[in-house]
């Protein structure tokens, strides 16, 4: 094996890689150490620049799980949708204490609603990874 | 002869790294994961006071970037850091080249006592990532 690097998840593998936009450090990292404990690779984006970093990198991203209040140029519901369009195999989940209903027409995008049950994700996530 | 084995910790060292380069992060954190670590991420200084003062986290290691954003740059959060968690071991790093060559140290000195690959494998991954 010598230096063969392995340590990321490469496509095909069967981890299901995340990455979750959050300004909110505490937030994030609730949600991304959960993840990792249920299994899945978690990155983490402070805000929706960060998030298209690593979208036009070439790190494998099944599933984009974005706030909607966040600053810089670029809200949750923008980033939702720029990442829909340019990347329309990711799955894209919005999670907002807000009601953003009327926002998002595009039925592909999962809609959560703060505070929601853990398990409503992951049971999303898990569907995507079969 | 009985073969001593290197003692797994009751719970892994925490290390809080702490980089706004979220593709190096995400690579670097992921493998510092791998040999051991429990890691957490920040994406700026602001975030790695926020989280060190967290009274449910218990961060043993901060790995900073000297030119990480926020508040203060790396050096000043080694200070605060100093200053508020005197116990907990600050390392910096000023360059792509230097932060892979003490992830790897780390990961020789880390809970597994072993690393995954080398830290040109390891800086040579990120930059095909990008």
């Amino acid at each position: 094996m010598g230096n063969q690097v392995s340590p990321m998840p490469e496509p095909g593998e069967q981890t299901l890689c995340v990455l979750v936009v959050d300004d909110a450090v505490g937030a994030r990292l609730s949600l991304s150490s959960l993840l990792r404990v249920a299994g899945f690779t978690a990155y983490e984006a402070s805000d929706a620049a960060q998030a298209l970093v690593l979208m036009e990198s070439s790190l494998p991203v099944d599933v984009l799980v974005t706030d909607v209040d966040m600053p810089g140029a670029m809200d949750g519901l923008a980033l939702a949708e720029h990442v829909r369009r340019h990347w329309p195999v990711v799955a894209v989940v919005v999670a907002s204490a807000g009601d953003h209903t009327a926002a998002v027409r595009d039925p592909e995008v999962l809609l959560l609603r703060k505070p929601y049950k853990p398990e409503r994700l992951l049971g999303y996530l898990e569907e995507k990874r079969r | 002869m009985k073969t001593v084995q290197p003692a797994a910790r009751e719970s892994a060292p925490q290390l809080l790294f702490v980089d706004a380069d979220i593709v190096a992060r995400s690579v670097i954190a992921n493998y510092l994961r791998e040999c051991g670590y429990a890691v957490v991420e920040a994406t700026s200084t602001d975030e790695a006071k926020a989280l060190l003062a967290r009274p449910d986290l218990d961060i043993d290691i901060v790995f900073a970037d000297v030119d990480a954003p926020g508040e203060v740059d790396g050096f000043g959060l080694a200070r605060w850091t100093a200053e508020h968690f005197p116990r907990v071991r600050v390392i910096l790093s000023a360059t792509l080249q230097r932060e892979a060559k003490i992830a790897a140290d780390l990961c020789g000195e880390g809970p597994l006592l072993r690393k995954p690959y080398d830290q040109a494998a390891l800086l040579d991954q990120i930059r095909r990532l990008r």
